[in-house]
């Protein structure tokens, strides 16, 4: 079987012995392509990074920032000495580590079963309605969420109508989460599975050939062929979603998000939403947006390197 | 792998050298950053012939479809002898938008804000980004009589320089307890006149089926906010969300969440809440206006509301039920009293002229022009196309029968201010009221807001004294001491009086008494204000 | 030649023996596993349908019914004039016509961009490859604001012009680096059989790699051009003349609730009551129903580059 696995290809090419200078001289054309995008990355991602200086100091609007005072760590200060902090990145870690355990294989399997669809037609309906609520906006989305499971939704009624007691999901913080992990995957499972799709797409059936020949049962095709095929792609996907998991979905949160659950769903974001950019207190958002992007490196090299000592590629 | 990394570091500090060059001197070829070129007008501008030209920042309350050179900006600028460059920004990401052009130095000539009630705004005045008015206002006394002296004074700053120029508003809304008359007449059920009796009634509601669909499903009571339920606050005696006298010490004032009748009203609403007498969905459903569909769509037998929203729950209902009857409770009578009306602050932001603005007296005489000769076509717009003369009474044309460049979105972008004798104008409300084939109504929901409004509760907190540690800590203190409490009191049963006590406590002790202090220290004048 | 390469329908068929037409036959599944796989996609798809029905549905009713219908799957009270009312809005259809051009123009000077430099980033030999992706992985991590940007865009001159909608979102770092892991599974023999025919470096690009990559550029050009359709921050923060908003602007312009800036709050942002404008809910749905006809218009023209899998191609023969 181990012969059916796709050549693994793009090898670190070896190091050439040539000099540094040749080698740059060789490579010409490929900084030649790479360059404009560096040159845009450090136009319009770099030079507003002269902004992050607010983080440090007492933002005065009309002053601007470079002339605002220092104040040194005073935001980081206030924002991890908040008393509500450990809450907010208890819930934020949870919620973002639910997301990815439950969450993030949910596209991959919906793309493994949408492969086995040999209907053109079917396969390509079902693809394109999946994806459709991926461009309802949250706000519209948590409102039918609601007319569900809100407590005089359609549950609710089914229950009274057989009886039973109605439940208040949205106010129950025994349910929250989970609510907040199931809705985010019907939202998005259909849009997440293209990019799986596209990798399926570019796999070569002639390994399928060699394994049906081989006599290999569908199960042990998807286990040797499929799955290593599209193993870049989850691999990436993994680590970028590790970098991102301080962010715990802002819109949706926002969105369903009440007093009663207030200490299980109040996440980073939307503390921040309401204590610095309500009020206009851009340092804070600032620096939290500093502690976020730090945390999230850590994790991703980290993700990196376990990456490559499994030898997988990497990143970089 | 060294040279490697020297190679890659150097040529990446090349490129930041060249690129910080770059941006550099853009940034210092344009220091004002002004960009627009075309208002070339210097000088005093006070010439008839002469066209006064500024440009305008304001926020609208949707929808923002307004487009330029339209007919009635072309009318206004011919009559005013203006031209006018407007930006508009949606109200809720005005505050988000002017917050970037301020920092960035790009201050258009007229630009509105919320004023010297909150910091922000404070301390742009004190830096210098505004012009101080008093000058004009002495020139143009039709612009200084539009606004009562009382306000004037508030907004004057230490040095007593006036900045800001306030958008009024009618001090007094009432919130009013609108009821399905039909329904309670049906049950027999007489209407409420105090807290008790209007439980009662929720009671009854609740365990029979008024709208006669065969389920019981009617819900007895709901709200879209705590806000609505601020006039039937009054009954028990407090004025929501706002400072008053502590109850020990009437020379001290505390804030909201410590005023023991406004706690209890938060349990009696839980209390509401437990027995299924107020919507389940109060608090839970972020749909805005959840409240007043329900209702509108025959769901709901009591609901706290806008007194002026009557004629449009009266259309609504009677496209469900042509012999649908709408009552208004007068104010209840309570633990506290007999109710009234929790009044607002009568401004709701206003304008700054930038303190770089090219021609402030053209400005100036064009906003006196809309107070004076302007001032009919400030109000009505234009004949024809905006209203219709009926025996000699103006009569606006409804927004939905006019024509698109004469709608609301075309004439609010140009608006300025209205002076506070226009802010409540029965005979324009008897007018609509006909309008919508409901002025038998007009004499009754008149008098029921005069009920409300003859009992005043004001916040004693004045909002243009300004509270620097609160601006600067109040908010995060609030979030992280009291904001999960007071959001699910209501909602979560078990939330009892003494955790809300507790969760006031560890607030007062981080550093909410020295909010409180600072209040009571920075205000001198107690007593109860008056803003009508 | 390598112009060969373009020709063969399977990309991955060096040229060498069709696939037999049946071989796909062989593979099916037991038909067990084939109804559950087909019924269960059958259950997801009604339940990602259901709430796109559900806005339709609201958009094609009277405002008073749809309260009295929690959850409607056909219009009650059947009526145009949510639609009506969202085609009377006087900057729309110029709005449609920006968006249109942002998106087409955005989507290809994106992919443009992205394709060159992910090829380039794939060749992980080349000197000074992982500072290059650390100068891209960085700014995903870390954004710099509002107000920064805001003055960068006023110093270099895009303020006010649609060029700010393109422009500062040229390269997306998550996209570059994805398709730059698309371009390694490419089998380096194909690059290499056409250097040796003396391509140069921009001839493999386009004549070996982008031919093979058609599917993850589909896939990509839908993120980006998805991405400028639903963008209205862009267009609300850094274009002030409304005569230059994007579609998704004008649309949040009509919809907008007032009383949502949290009436209920101790610090309430809006005083003045009486202007809580409130839209109805047929037009909050009429806006997103004509939102998405366009993106389903275009849809299938990219979908069938990533749907097909190789498997179908080789039934089809």
């Amino acid at each position: 079987m181990e012969a059916a696995q796709p050549k693994r290809t793009g090898k670190p090419i070896k190091v050439s012995a040539d000099k540094l200078t040749t080698r740059i001289w060789k490579a010409r054309y490929y900084y030649l392509l790479i360059f404009p995008t560096l040159l845009y990355f450090f136009i319009f991602a770099y030079l507003p990074y002269f902004g992050l200086q607010i983080a440090f100091k007492d933002f005065q609007i009309f002053k601007g920032i470079w002339e605002s005072p220092w104040v040194g760590l005073d935001h980081f200060k206030d924002v991890f000495t908040s008393a509500k902090f450990p809450q907010l990145l208890e819930n934020t870690i949870l919620i973002s580590l639910y997301r990815i355990i439950f969450g993030f294989p949910v596209p991959i399997l919906f793309a493994l079963l949408l492969n086995e669809v040999r209907v053109l037609w079917f396969k390509k309906t079902i693809q394109t309605v999946t994806y459709f609520p991926h461009f309802l906006s949250w706000v519209v989305f948590a409102g039918i969420v609601f007319n569900f499971i809100g407590p005089l939704g359609l549950i609710n009624l089914v229950l009274k109508d057989f009886g039973l007691e109605p439940i208040n999901f949205m106010a129950n913080p025994d349910y929250f989460r989970t609510i907040l992990v199931v809705t985010g995957i019907l939202k998005e499972f259909g849009w997440g599975a293209i990019i799986y799709l596209a990798a399926l797409s570019g796999l070569d059936p002639q390994l399928y050939e060699a394994a049906k020949i081989d006599g290999a049962s569908k199960l042990r095709q998807i286990w040797h062929i499929t799955l290593p095929g599209i193993r870049p792609t989850i691999v990436l996907l993994f680590i970028l979603s590790l970098g991102g998991i301080l962010d715990a979905g802002f819109d949706q949160v926002f969105m369903l998000l009440n007093g009663a659950v207030l200490q299980v769903g109040d996440i980073i974001d939307t503390y921040v939403y309401r204590v610095g950019l309500l009020e206009a207190q851009y340092e804070m958002a600032t620096a939290v947006g500093m502690f976020k992007g730090v945390v999230g490196m850590i994790l991703i090299v980290a993700a990196n390197k376990i990456i490559r000592r499994l030898g997988e590629r990497s990143l970089w | 792998m060294m040279p490697n990394a020297k190679k890659a570091i150097g040529l990446m500090a090349a490129m930041l050298l060249l690129a910080g060059t770059l941006l550099g001197c853009t940034d210092s070829a344009n220091p004002n950053g002004s960009a627009d070129g075309d208002s070339g007008n210097s000088g005093d501008g006070a010439n008839v012939g002469k066209k006064v030209k500024f440009s305008y920042l304001r926020p609208t309350w949707g929808p923002a479809t307004y487009t330029k050179g339209g007919a009635y900006e072309k009318e206004l600028f011919q009559r005013a002898n203006v031209e006018i460059d407007v930006q508009i920004i949606l109200v809720i990401d005005f505050d988000a938008k002017i917050n970037t052009i301020l920092a960035s130095g790009n201050i258009p000539d007229v630009i509105w804000a919320n004023g010297p009630v909150i910091e922000r705004d404070r301390e742009l005045q004190e830096q210098g980004a505004f012009l101080p008015i008093n000058k004009y206002l002495d020139m143009y006394p039709a612009i200084r009589q539009a606004v009562p002296e009382g306000i004037w004074n508030k907004l004057t700053d230490k040095d007593g320089n006036i900045f800001f120029i306030p958008n009024l508003i009618y001090p007094v809304v009432p919130f009013q307890l609108m009821y399905r008359q039909d329904w309670f007449e049906k049950l027999n059920i007489p209407e409420p006149t105090t807290v008790d009796e209007f439980v009662a009634a929720l009671e009854k509601i609740k365990n029979s089926d008024p709208d006669g669909n065969g389920k019981n499903d009617t819900i007895p009571f709901t709200m879209g906010y705590e806000w609505s339920f601020k006039d039937l606050g009054t009954a028990f005696g407090f004025s929501q969300f706002s400072w008053e006298p502590s109850a020990t010490d009437s020379n001290k004032l505390i804030p909201w969440f410590m005023k023991d009748k406004e706690i209890d009203s938060y349990f009696w609403l839980q209390d509401l809440h437990k027995r299924g007498l107020l919507d389940p969905e109060f608090k839970v459903n972020k749909e805005p206006n959840f409240a007043e569909d329900k209702f509108n769509a025959g769901k709901v037998a009591v609901i706290p509301t806008h007194w002026a929203s009557y004629v449009d729950k009266v259309t609504k209902l009677r496209k469900i039920d042509a012999n649908v009857k709408i009552g208004i409770m007068s104010p209840l009578e309570g633990p506290g009293g007999k109710g009234g009306n929790r009044l607002v602050f009568p401004m709701d932001r206003g304008f700054y002229v930038s303190a770089k603005a090219e021609d402030p007296d053209g400005f100036f005489k064009f906003l006196n022009w809309t107070l004076t000769d302007g001032s009919d076509f400030r109000r009505y717009g234009i004949e024809g196309k905006m209203y219709t003369v009926k025996n000699g009474q103006k009569v606006p044309i409804p927004d939905a029968e006019r024509e698109n460049a004469y709608k609301g979105p075309q004439i609010e972008p140009l608006s300025f201010i209205g002076p506070m004798s226009e802010k409540l104008d029965w005979d324009q409300m008897k007018l609509s009221f006909e309008g919508a084939g409901v002025g038998d109504k007009f004499d009754y929901v008149k008098q029921k807001f005069e009920e409300y409004a003859k009992e005043d509760f004001p916040d004693y907190a004045d909002p243009t004294i300004p509270a620097p540690f609160n601006s600067k800590e109040g908010t995060k203190l609030w979030n992280d001491y009291m904001e999960q409490i007071t959001q699910s009191a209501i909602i979560n049963h078990d939330v009892t009086k003494e955790q809300w006590l507790a969760a006031v406590d560890k607030w007062r002790k981080a550093g909410g008494d020295k909010i409180i202090e600072e209040r009571n220290e920075l205000q001198k004048d107690k007593s109860k204000p008056n803003y009508k | 030649m390598v112009a060969e390469q373009n020709t063969v329908h399977n990309p991955f068929d060096d040229g060498g023996e069709p696939i037999p037409s049946h071989a796909g036959k062989l593979d099916r599944n037991p038909p067990w596993a084939q109804w559950t796989i087909h019924i269960l996609l059958i259950v997801l798809g009604l339940i990602t349908l259901l709430p796109m029905v559900n806005v339709w549905a609201v958009s094609l009713s009277e405002a008073h019914a749809i309260h009295q219908h929690p959850l409607m799957l056909v219009p009650h009270s059947f009526t145009l004039e949510a639609y009506k009312y969202i085609f009377q809005t006087p900057v729309l259809l110029k709005s449609f016509g920006i968006t249109v051009f942002v998106t087409v123009v955005g989507t290809f000077l994106n992919l443009v961009f992205t394709i060159t430099a992910a090829f380039g980033l794939s060749k992980t030999h080349i000197p000074g490859h992982k500072y290059f992706m650390w100068f891209i992985i960085v700014p995903m991590l870390f954004g710099a604001g509002l107000i920064p940007m805001y003055i960068l865009l006023k110093n270099i001159g895009l303020l006010d012009s649609v060029w700010v909608m393109i422009i500062p979102g040229l390269v997306a770092p998550f996209n570059l680096i994805l398709m730059r892991n698309f371009f390694w599974s490419i089998p380096e023999s194909l690059e290499e059989s056409a250097r040796i025919d003396g391509a140069s470096e921009l001839q493999v690009l386009w004549r070996v790699i982008i031919p093979l990559s058609k599917p993850v550029i589909a896939t990509i050009g839908l993120f980006y051009g998805v991405a400028h359709w639903n963008d209205f921050f862009t267009g609300l923060f850094f274009i002030s003349d409304n005569s230059k908003w994007p579609l998704q602007v004008v649309l949040r312009t009509i919809i907008i609730d007032q009383s949502m800036m949290g009436m209920g709050s101790a610090t309430a942002q809006t005083q003045d009551v009486t202007k809580l404008v409130v839209t109805p809910e047929n037009i909050k749905a009429a806006t997103v129903i004509f939102a998405i006809v366009p993106v389903l218009a275009v849809y299938p023209f990219l979908q069938k580059y990533f749907v097909k899998g190789i498997l179908l191609g080789s039934i089809k023969g």
